[in-house]
């Protein structure tokens, strides 16, 4: 899958500026970058959310999960209804499986869950929809550090059992080092760099992505 | 005893809303309720207790006015008017339930519609609602009932399309809220089509607020009524509702004003009744449901004992409860050195906010907060002045506009602070803020002083707070989450900013935040915190390889750094922290430990010294 010169406009703003960028088959492609670096416009223009020019070529059914599970789950639905929305009710158990939620969980409603199950709701919903590309935006920029871990962690272990290819943002250079084979850094709606994860991290070839390294905060000792 | 009762006052010191249940201490709404539960019970008896004795025709006592036997007079057949107001409630009531009806349904109906049409349709269907909202209602409901005929037909359906144009706006927007959410573009990429994104999504979503909105217009409609009757163009006789008798008592009101007055009485009672109601169930709606009992008694205290010489903040046995037995903060206790920077770092849920909002006095109601000592500078911060609390206490929040005011311009606002509690003239006041706002490396800070908040990006905002703080000559910042809401590289420049300040003024600052590594990185000591408790107290420097409590291990394992192992899975931690009313005896961490023994489940270890250089730890586990 190719995003090809991709560009997006709000009015006179460029939020995304010619932005070209190969998401090779089931490998994680993690795009980093601070607010109004256009990520997000990004994620959007390739779930077809947003208008866009230029081209987003081999990617059939794209799914997204989105930063807040609070608001992207529909409050008045219970779990199952959520998951089934895309799949039939018949796939519910399956994908509860997949994101490792109990089966019982799936006559609950979205406040009766916690922010990590909330999430995992939200990618099971996303899979039900058998994605060719999965987009997560900031999905785990909401959840406490210890559960943000499980989630990274299901991450990997679906893209494993089902090959799936993924645009994974998020502004936490550390997260997306992790969970990425390729990382692309973006500021102010242009990439500057692309490569491997280990490389883009070990040897930043861009002075952004060089300022992004240097202040990821460290534990001392 | 020392306890702070953190009710009316600091609620109202800072400006704060105060929940409460959605009827008990509302009086308008409680009289509201009363009032049309008193209506639809006089609508149902009415006509049957009182049927006969309105239409008695009486020729002797034609015209009469007030009398015992007939307290509002007579009508010109001597029919009893006091039995006549009371029987022509029913018949009010449905009518006006009636135009509720037809109102909500059609603009129900127009407001959808643009969630359904193509764009095109969509565009003219909001135009048509928003020139009908512009039009006078009246004018409309007088237009529709005359050309659909006099009579009470006529009125319902008059009064019907008055009130659908602001249903129709008020289902347009929510309607546009839903439709814009994140869940309706997801169920858009799975393929669920328009409409029953509708009938599933939106409408559902949208339905309480629309209900609530209906008891409002049902009071709208009865007044609207009244006045098409009035007006001659409603209920026609034989039959009478409360505006028809008003509009045949009007022309005796010079003579006997007490025929007019019952059913005008009548008719402003209910709508009264049914807008305090429905306003009251708005509210209510409208907040979370919030508990109505009263907060138990906080925990005994003991004695406050000396002051700690070397703590500029000293907080001991610090517990915040709320009503029904929630207690979000236990015991805590902490001190901050001159100079010193604390981070108190927990997940959601930890307590570590209400800490930092207990010892700035901002717990909200109906929270309450006790303690054995909290102490800024030696003396209890309960004794202290406001001015000399607001020259001395810093406080810095996540978000830095809830912090300024946006109508004023940033100088102007850091000015006031030594102006109200100072007594500084304008002219130092001002020059003192443009110095600030220079010391927290604001590039050209006359220049900023002259600006308004929203002119300014996220850590700009968040730098001219700092500098608010330091308008006084404050001994204690409080900074909770600063940097959460910051880009990486914004939040090093002010993690470096808040270093600076402490290392100048001498000031102690607790830094609260979720990311352990922030704390790490800027902190002199950190202080963990669990379910309202602090389980381990360490410095900095000894987190990556020093800390003994299984939760701080595992919240440092969790945390993906730039060297972590990506073959391996992230360490993570199962389960949730517990919830306040959750908490056990024993361990709070227990559910989730993997050393955890039978004695974790039913006794609560102790904080308890650890080694050397302060470090304190609440484990049975740790030896
Ligand atoms: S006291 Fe027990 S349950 Fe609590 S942290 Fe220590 S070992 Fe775990």
């Amino acid at each position: 899958m190719i995003i090809k010169n991709l560009s997006v406009r709000y009015g006179r703003r460029t939020a995304v500026d010619d932005v070209t960028l190969e998401i090779p088959d089931g490998q994680v492609v993690g795009l980093v970058g601070e607010s109004g670096s256009g990520k997000s416009s990004l994620a959007r223009a390739v779930c077809g959310l947003v208008p866009h020019t230029g081209s987003v070529q081999g990617a059939r059914r794209v799914q997204m999960v989105f930063q807040d599970p609070y608001a992207s789950l529909d409050p008045r639905m219970t779990v199952a209804q959520t998951v089934a929305e895309g799949a039939g009710a018949g796939q519910v158990e399956r994908l509860l499986g997949l994101v490792r939620l109990p089966a019982e969980l799936a006559g609950r409603y979205p406040r009766e869950l916690s922010g990590g199950q909330r999430q995992r709701v939200a990618i099971a919903r996303a899979l039900g929809g058998d994605p060719a590309l999965l987009v997560a935006d900031e999905i785990t920029s909401s959840l406490d550090v210890s559960v943000q871990a499980a989630v990274l962690n299901l991450i990997r272990g679906l893209r494993e059992e089902l090959g799936l290819s993924m645009l994974f943002i998020s502004h936490n250079l550390a997260v997306v080092r992790y969970v990425a084979d390729v990382v692309a850094v973006m500021h102010r709606g242009r990439l500057v760099e692309v490569g491997p994860a280990e490389q883009v991290v070990g040897e930043p070839a861009h002075e952004y992505t060089r300022a992004l390294l240097a202040a990821v905060p460290r534990l001392r000792g | 005893m020392t306890s702070l009762g953190a009710g009316p006052e600091p609620a109202t010191r800072r400006g704060r809303s105060r929940p409460a249940g959605w009827l008990r201490g509302n009086v308008p709404g409680a009289a509201g309720a009363l009032i049309v539960a008193g209506m639809v019970a006089l609508a149902v008896v009415g006509p049957l207790v009182w049927g006969e004795a309105a239409a008695r025709i009486d020729a002797a006592a034609i015209l009469q006015g007030s009398s015992s036997e007939h307290p509002l007079g007579t009508d010109n057949l001597g029919r009893d008017l006091l039995a006549r107001v009371l029987v022509a409630a029913r018949y009010s009531l449905l009518l006006a339930l009636a135009a509720t009806l037809v109102g909500a349904s059609a603009g129900v109906v127009l407001g959808t519609l643009p969630s359904v049409l193509p764009r095109r349709a969509a565009r003219l269907a909001t135009g048509t609602v928003n020139a009908l909202v512009a039009f006078p209602g009246l004018l409309l409901a007088m237009f529709t009932a005359v050309v659909t005929g006099l009579g009470a037909r006529g009125a319902v359906l008059g009064i019907g399309v008055a009130i659908a144009p602001g249903f129709a706006r008020l289902t347009q927007t929510l309607a546009a809220t839903v439709a814009g959410s994140d869940y309706v573009a997801a169920a858009r990429m799975l393929g669920v089509s328009r409409r029953r994104v509708l009938t599933r999504h939106v409408l559902p979503n949208i339905a309480e607020p629309l209900i609530l909105n209906l008891t409002q217009a049902f009071g709208g409609a009865l007044l609207g009524l009244a006045g098409m009757s009035f007006l001659g163009l409603g209920v026609q006789p034989p039959q009478f509702d409360w505006g028809r008798l008003l509009f045949d008592g009007f022309p005796r009101i010079y003579l006997t004003p007490e025929v007019a007055l019952g059913p005008a009485a009548a008719i402003a009672l209910a709508g009264i009744g049914f807008n305090l109601l429905g306003d009251a169930l708005a509210r209510a709606a409208a907040r979370t449901p919030a508990v109505g009992e009263r907060p138990p008694p906080p925990p005994a205290t003991g004695p406050a004992g000396e002051p700690d010489p070397g703590a500029v903040l000293e907080v001991r046995d610090l517990t915040v409860s709320f009503p029904g037995g929630l207690t979000p903060v236990r015991g805590l206790s902490l001190t901050a050195a001159p100079g010193e920077i604390v981070g108190l770092v927990g997940e959601s849920g930890s307590g570590k906010s209400l800490t930092a909002a207990a010892i700035g006095g901002l717990v909200p109601y109906p929270g309450t907060v006790a303690y054995t000592a909290l102490r800024l500078g030696g003396r209890d911060v309960a004794t202290l002045p406001d001015r000399e609390l607001g020259t001395e206490l810093a406080m810095v929040f996540q978000d830095p506009l809830a912090a300024l005011n946006p109508a004023l311009k940033v100088g102007g606002q850091l000015a006031e602070v030594a102006v109200v509690h100072e007594d500084a003239g304008r002219a130092e006041a001002r020059r003192r803020a443009v110095d600030r706002l220079g010391r927290v490396h604001l590039p050209e800070p006359g220049e900023v002083a002259g600006r308004h908040p929203h002119e300014l990006s996220g850590g700009m905002r968040q730098r001219a707070v700092i500098a608010m703080g330091l308008m006084g000559t404050p001994r204690l910042i409080i900074a909770d989450e600063p940097t959460t809401a910051l880009d990486v590289t914004v939040q090093r420049q002010i993690l470096r900013l808040l270093r600076e300040v402490a290392d100048e003024t001498g000031a102690a600052t607790l830094f609260i935040s979720h990311d352990i590594a922030v704390v790490g990185e800027l902190c002199d000591r950190v202080v963990v915190m669990y379910a309202g408790r602090v389980v381990e107290e360490l410095p900095a420097g000894r987190l990556a390889a020093g800390a003994a409590h299984p939760y701080t291990k595992a919240l440092i394992a969790s945390l993906p750094d730039l060297d972590t192992d990506r073959s391996q899975p992230l360490a993570g931690i199962p389960g949730t922290q517990p919830a306040p009313a959750r908490v056990g005896p024993g361990c709070a961490f227990a559910p989730r430990c993997a050393l955890a023994t039978e004695r974790c489940e039913s006794e609560r270890p102790e904080l308890a010294a650890h080694g050397g250089d302060g470090r304190r730890v609440a484990c049975w586990e740790v030896k």
